[in-house]
């Protein structure tokens, strides 16, 4: 079976398909197909492989690239809309949190009530005084 | 094909940017727009065809040294069937017909032997009007490099 492959190389102009040249070459037509298409004179621009088997005499034809406008302009939003890259310079490096910041605020907490030893010099005042009032009535 | 990545892609993709570039605005520009002095050094791997009434006839108007070593016979003048089988020059023309009837840039590599050295080639083969209706010319390029036997 005999098969010739040639690459067909289109731009869109005014509504239709018009070719442009033929190579034998895929990476040659890829080239030319995106050269013409950076000149941005085309609105699209198109690959078609030919392939013409020489035994049936006949060709079948597959688009093997194809971009457009649109592709282009969706290719520039989405650019666009990619998140902008943050702005370390102002950011400072993250250091640790100083040791002693913690203890100021476990002394202030203490502090907001009465301390232990307090409370217990209030029991032994409260216990001596009712002792002293027991003791005191019953000498009455 | 990829053989031919390099300097014999280059020079076609610069005669298929000349090319286009001239054309401004037609479909394809005339004999008279191609300059040899716009080209340097790429115009010795050119060559130019004259084409007859319904493309026949077609002679040769230029043939850089390149393709066409000066130390042969001419072939200015001469008609393009008088080239030499599977030479590169014969080679860069046989698919005249099919630039004649698409009307646009054809581009072929290969293989062939010339002056002795099995060569591969790559050449471009572009229509030329003078009335932008009838193809009255070809422009060509071609360029090789030598098969070297590992």
């Amino acid at each position: 079976m005999s098969q010739a492959v040639s690459f067909e190389v289109d731009t869109y102009q005014s509504n239709r398909w018009v070719l442009e040249c033929v190579l034998d070459d895929k990476d040659m037509a890829l080239s030319t197909a995106k050269r013409l298409y950076d000149s941005k004179r085309f609105s699209a621009v198109r690959v078609v492989q030919e392939t013409f088997d020489e035994d049936s005499n006949s060709s079948r034809e597959r688009v093997i690239f194809e971009t457009t406008v649109a592709d282009r302009d969706n290719r520039a939003a989405k650019q666009q809309a990619s998140p902008a890259k943050v702005d370390r310079s102002e950011r400072q490096a993250l250091k640790k949190r100083p040791r002693q910041a913690t203890k100021p605020a476990a002394k202030t907490a203490r502090k907001n009530g009465p301390s232990l030893w307090v409370l217990l010099l209030w029991l032994i005042a409260i216990l001596a005084g009712g002792a002293t009032l027991l003791y005191y009535l019953q000498r009455l | 094909m990829a053989e031919y990545k390099g300097i014999e892609r280059r020079l076609v993709f610069r005669l298929l940017d000349y090319w286009e570039n001239k054309k401004d605005g037609r479909k394809m520009p005339s004999l008279d727009d191609i300059k040899a002095s716009e080209l340097g050094d790429d115009w010795d791997w050119c060559f130019l065809i004259l084409l007859g009434d319904e493309g026949e006839s077609a002679t040769f108007h230029h043939i850089g040294s390149l393709i066409w070593p000066v130390d042969r016979e001419p072939l200015v003048g001469k008609e393009v069937s008088f080239s030499p089988d599977d030479s590169l020059i014969q080679q860069a023309t046989r698919f005249m017909p099919r630039v004649m009837e698409l009307g646009v840039p054809v581009s072929i590599g290969g293989e062939c032997i010339d002056g002795g050295d099995k060569l591969l080639y790559r050449s471009t083969l572009m229509p030329l009007s003078s009335d932008d209706k009838f193809v009255d010319a070809l422009f060509g390029g071609a360029n090789c490099r030598k098969v070297t036997n590992k």
